[in-house]
C-alpha cells in the first residue's frame, strides 16, 4: 500500500431490518466498473450472481467485475487487514456494521490507518419501525448511538410511511442529534449514487455520474484561484444541512493538486501524486437534497474559500 | 488388559456413595474400581504403582470457560498485576507499577535479536494504577525504533509506542471515539476497542486468535492446564472449520497431549442454518479427547469494561449502559434455532439485563419446543439476582460463574462499576445452589489465569484483593461444594458428567495429583494447594515445576 492513494472507506450502519443488505446489493449491481470491497455480516444475505463469481472460499468471494466481498466471518479486523494488504486492493471499501454495532467504533479504524480514508458513516433508519424500537428500553441507547454516529441518516421504507409518519421519525432523529443530514427513500430506490462515489476515478465527471433523482439537485464550481486549504476547511463547516456530498480536485498556491471528498460534514483532503498537468485550477461538484434553494449559499461559501485576497 | 492400582494418601472421589478412598484401580484408561487394596485386588492381577502414596488425588479439574488464546499469549511478554505461572512452571511476579511494566518490556526488548521484530506484551491492567495511565513516552524509553504494543488484561485495549503512533494516522484524525487523547490533544498511545486490535494486526502483524490453534500455542495451553491440575478444558468460542479441527486433532490426539478439549462453536460466525450444519457435522467427529457439539453465544460485554448490559440503576459511576453483541430479538431467533436443532447453548451474559434477555429467549424456545435435559448454561452471569436464579432453576438452565472476579475486580466493582449492593451480589454461588441450579466456576483464561483451585478459594471466601469480604455467608460455598463445582459441576455444565468429574468406576482415569490435601487445610489457604501434576486416561503427567 505504501505510496498509493488511501482507499476510501464508507461505513453502513443501522439497526436490524433497516435495509443495509438491500443497499449493499444495489451497490454491487451499480459498481460502475469500480473495484469495490464489501465487508458484510453474512454472505447468505447478499445476492451474488453465481455466474460472476471467479473465486470463492470460506470468507471471501471474488467477482468478475473486480469487486470482492468478504464476510466478517471469524474476525472483522482480519477481513479488513486482508483486504487492505492485497496486491490489488479495492478502490473503495464499504463496511456493513452489525445491526447492534455503533458504526463510530468501526469508523475509528478507518481514521487510524494511513492506508484508509474515511469517507463517511451512513446510518439507515427504518422509518416503519424506528419509533417503536426507540421506545423499547432495551434498545433505546443502541439506536441513539447509531444515529449519533451517522454523518448522513437515510430514512428507509419511505414508501410505507405517511408524510406525517416520516415527519415523526425526522423529529425523533433530530431529538437525538442536532441538525442531522437526512435523506428519505424507499428501500428499493435508495439513491446509491448519492451515498457512495461511484464515478470513474480517471476523469472528472460533472454531477459525479449520479443518476438523476427528482428530490436532489446538483451543481459545480470552478476556480482558477489557488486554494488555501485551511480557509477551505473553515469555510466548508458552514455548508447548509441540505448538502450531502461535495468532491473534486483543487490546486493550492504551490501548484499541488489535492482530491477533496466531503460527505455530509466529513472532509477528507488527500494530496494527489501528480502536480498540475493538463488541468489547472480547481473544480468541485456537489449534490444536495431538496429543491436546490441553497445552491446560492453553497456558491457563496465556495467563492469565499477561493478568495485569494483573504 | 493390564491393571494398575494407585495407592494415595487420600483419594477425594466426588462420588457421594464413597467420597473418600485409599486406592484406585485403572484399566484401559478408565477407573476400574475405587476402594481398599483388598477390594481392588478382587479384579485379578494388578501392578501396584505407589508414586502417589504420599499425595492426594482428586478428579481431574475442569476448566469450563477458557480460551486457547491463553496458549498463544505465552509466546509474548506477561506484564500483569498479579503473579502468573507460565507453561514451563516459571512464576512471573505481578508488576505493581508502570515503571515495573516498562522494565519488563525493556528486558524482553534486550533479549530480542531481531531489531525489527515487533514486541508484544499482554495482561497489563491500569485499573490498579489509579489516575496514572501508560503513555507512548513510557514505551519509547524501551525503544524508538521497534514497534511495541502492550495489550491490557481484557485484550480490548492496547498501549503503543511512538513508532506505531507516528506511522498510523492517529495524530491527524480528529474525533476518534476509541483513541485516548492527552491534555495536549494528541494521542497518548492508549487505544480502545477495535482500533488497538486493528493496529496490532496491521502494523505489528499480531493475531493472537489465529496463533492460538497452532501447535506451540496448543502445547502452551495444555501445560498451563496441567500445572493447575486441569484435565479437561474448553475453548469457548471457535469457528471449528475443517482445517482447524484437523489442526487441533493433530496435537490433541497425541498420547502425550495432557488434556481433553471441549471447543464451543461460535454461534454467530455464520447464519444459524449454516452454523447448525457445521456443528451438526462435527458431533460425530468427537473423540474421547475432543468433544464437539456445544454452541457459544455472546450477548453483552464485561462489567469492568463498562460494556455489560445492566438493569436499573446502571453503572455506579454513571457510565452509560453497555453493549449488546447480539440484539435481544436476534438472540431469541438464534436460541430457538440451535435449541430446536438439539444443541446445548452456552450464553455469555455479564449484566443482569443480559441475563434476563437470555432467560426470556430460553423460555420462549422451551415453550415452543420442550426438550428434556437441554442443559443450556449461562456463562459469567455475574450479576444474577435471586429471582433470576429461581428462573434458571425453573427452566433447567445451569450457570458457570466467573467466581474469581470477587478477588481480581471485587474492589473495583464495589467502588466504581456497581457500588456496594451489587458488588456484594456478584457471582452468588450460594444462591445458585440454594435454588438447585447446576453450578460451575471458571477463569475465562486468558482474562484471568487458569486455576480452578484458586477459583474455588474465591467462591469459598469471597475476599477481594484488598481483603474486603463481598456478600454474606450464605453466598460462600463450603469446601465440599467448592470442590464439587470445579469437578462434577464443570462436567455437568458440559454434559460430560457420565465420563469425567469424579473418580468412579467406568469414568476416564483423569486425576489431579496434589501435594496438599484440601481437607486438611485452612479454608483461607485453599488457593495455596500445590499441584504435583495430573493423570489423563491413566497416563501420568508430572508438572515440570515439581
Amino acid at each position: 500500500m505504501i505510496g498509493q492513494a488511501p482507499i476510501l472507506v464508507s461505513i453502513v450502519g443501522g439497526f436490524l431490518g433497516a435495509g443495509k443488505t438491500t443497499l449493499l446489493n444495489r451497490l454491487l449491481e451499480e459498481a460502475n466498473g469500480q473495484r469495490l470491497g464489501l465487508i458484510v455480516n453474512d454472505f447468505g444475505d447478499i445476492n451474488i450472481d453465481e455466474k460472476l463469481i471467479v473465486a470463492r472460499d470460506e470468507d471471501m468471494i471474488s467477482l468478475a467485475n473486480g469487486c470482492i466481498c468478504c464476510s466478517i466471518g471469524n474476525d472483522f479486523l482480519r477481513a479488513l487487514v486482508a483486504m487492505t494488504s492485497r496486491a490489488d486492493p479495492p478502490e473503495q471499501i464499504i463496511i456493513e456494521a452489525s445491526g447492534v454495532a455503533n458504526p463510530a467504533r468501526i469508523a475509528s479504524i478507518a481514521q487510524a490507518d494511513r492506508d484508509l480514508s474515511l469517507q463517511g458513516v451512513i446510518v439507515l433508519v427504518d422509518a416503519v419501525n424506528f419509533i417503536t424500537q426507540l421506545d423499547d428500553a432495551l434498545l433505546t441507547d443502541t439506536l441513539e448511538g447509531q444515529v449519533r454516529a451517522g454523518d448522513l441518516i437515510v430514512l428507509t421504507k419511505r414508501d410505507l410511511v405517511s408524510t406525517e409518519g416520516i415527519s415523526q421519525v425526522e423529529k425523533a432523529v433530530a431529538a437525538i442529534t442536532p441538525a442531522p443530514r437526512t435523506v428519505s427513500s424507499a428501500v428499493g430506490d435508495l439513491p446509491i449514487g448519492l451515498l457512495f462515489d461511484l464515478s470513474s476515478r480517471d476523469h472528472r465527471s460533472k454531477g459525479g455520474g449520479h443518476h438523476t433523482h427528482p428530490s436532489f439537485w446538483t451543481g459545480s464550481f470552478v476556480s482558477s484561484q489557488p486554494c488555501n486549504l485551511d480557509l477551505l476547511r473553515e469555510e466548508l463547516m458552514a455548508l447548509p444541512e441540505t448538502l450531502l456530498r461535495l468532491k473534486g480536485v483543487i490546486c493550492d498556491a504551490e501548484g499541488k493538486r489535492h482530491t477533496v471528498q466531503w460527505v455530509a460534514g466529513r472532509l477528507a483532503v488527500i494530496e494527489s501524486p501528480s502536480t498540475v498537468g493538463d488541468v489547472a485550477g480547481s473544480e468541485l461538484v456537489y449534490i444536495g437534497v431538496g429543491a436546490g434553494a441553497e445552491e446560492t449559499e453553497v456558491r457563496r461559501i465556495l467563492t469565499s474559500a477561493f478568495d485569494a485576497s483573504r | 488388559m493390564s491393571t494398575v492400582i494407585f495407592p494415595a494418601k487420600r483419594i477425594i472421589t466426588m462420588n457421594p456413595s464413597r467420597p473418600f478412598a485409599s486406592h484406585v484401580a485403572v484399566r484401559d484408561g478408565r477407573v476400574l474400581g475405587v476402594g481398599t487394596l483388598e477390594e481392588l485386588q478382587t479384579w485379578g492381577e494388578a501392578e501396584v504403582d505407589d508414586r502417589f502414596a504420599d499425595l492426594t488425588l482428586m478428579p481431574g479439574l475442569i476448566e469450563g470457560h477458557s480460551h486457547l488464546i491463553e496458549g498463544a499469549l505465552w509466546d509474548q511478554v506477561y506484564v500483569g498485576y498479579y503473579d502468573r505461572t507460565g507453561p514451563d512452571g516459571k512464576v512471573w511476579p505481578g508488576l505493581k507499577s508502570i515503571d515495573a511494566v516498562v522494565a519488563r518490556v525493556a528486558e524482553a526488548d534486550a533479549a530480542l535479536e531481531d531489531g525489527e521484530a515487533p514486541l508484544i506484551a499482554w495482561g497489563f491492567d491500569p485499573i490498579f494504577f489509579g489516575e496514572q495511565r501508560m503513555v507512548a513516552a513510557d514505551l519509547d524509553r524501551v525503544s524508538t525504533s521497534r514497534r511495541i504494543g502492550v495489550f491490557h488484561a481484557s485484550l480490548h485495549f492496547l498501549n503503543v509506542n511512538s513508532v506505531v503512533v507516528d506511522e498510523s494516522n492517529l495524530a491527524a484524525s480528529a474525533n476518534m471515539q476509541e483513541v485516548v487523547l492527552g491534555s495536549d490533544g494528541k494521542p497518548t498511545g492508549e487505544l480502545a476497542g477495535m482500533v488497538g486490535m486493528y493496529l496490532a494486526m496491521k502494523s505489528m502483524r499480531y493475531d493472537a486468535s489465529a496463533a492460538s490453534t497452532y501447535p506451540p500455542s496448543l502445547w502452551n495451553f495444555a501445560k498451563i492446564c496441567q500445572l493447575a491440575g486441569v484435565t479437561t478444558a474448553t475453548d469457548l468460542h471457535s469457528p471449528l472449520d475443517d482445517e482447524m479441527v484437523a489442526r487441533l486433532k493433530g496435537e490433541i490426539e497425541k498420547p502425550d497431549y495432557p488434556i481433553r478439549l471441549v471447543p464451543a462453536f461460535g454461534g454467530t460466525l455464520m447464519g444459524p442454518e449454516d452454523g447448525i450444519a457445521r456443528i451438526g457435522s462435527l458431533v460425530s467427529k468427537s473423540t474421547d479427547k475432543m468433544k464437539m457439539g456445544i454452541v457459544k453465544l455472546v450477548l453483552d460485554g464485561s462489567i469492568q469494561g463498562f460494556t455489560a448490559r445492566l438493569q436499573w440503576p446502571g453503572h455506579f459511576n454513571g457510565a452509560p449502559n453497555g453493549l449488546w453483541y447480539i440484539a435481544p430479538d436476534e438472540l431469541k431467533k438464534l436460541v430457538m434455532a440451535y435449541h430446536t436443532a438439539g444443541h446445548q447453548l452456552h450464553i455469555h451474559t455479564n449484566g443482569d439485563e443480559a441475563t434476563e434477555v437470555a432467560l426470556d429467549a430460553i423460555e420462549e424456545a422451551l415453550t415452543a419446543h420442550p426438550r428434556p435435559d437441554h442443559r443450556h448454561t449461562l456463562q459469567h452471569c455475574q450479576l444474577a439476582s435471586d429471582a433470576q436464579f429461581r428462573r434458571m432453576a425453573a427452566l433447567g438452565v445451569g450457570v458457570n460463574l466467573f467466581s474469581n472476579h470477587t478477588y481480581y475486580w471485587g474492589d473495583q466493582h464495589y467502588e466504581m462499576t456497581l457500588g456496594p449492593d451489587r458488588a456484594n451480589r456478584i457471582d452468588n454461588a450460594g444462591s445458585a445452589l440454594e435454588h438447585g441450579v447446576d453450578l460451575a466456576v471458571h477463569s475465562d483464561a486468558p482474562i484471568t489465569a487458569i486455576g480452578p483451585l484458586f477459583t474455588a478459594w474465591c467462591a469459598v471466601n469471597r475476599v477481594t484483593a484488598t481483603g474486603r469480604v463481598l456478600g454474606g455467608e450464605a453466598e460462600m460455598l463450603s469446601l465440599d461444594e467448592a470442590l464439587y463445582t470445579i469437578t462434577m459441576g464443570g462436567a455437568a455444565s458440559l454434559k460430560l458428567d457420565h465420563e469425567i468429574g469424579s473418580i468412579e468406576v467406568g469414568k476416564f482415569a483423569d486425576f489431579a495429583v496434589l501435594h496438599d490435601d484440601p481437607y486438611e487445610m485452612d479454608l483461607l489457604a485453599l488457593k495455596d494447594v500445590r499441584v504435583w501434576g495430573t493423570v489423563l486416561g491413566g497416563r501420568v503427567f508430572e508438572a515440570p515445576a515439581s
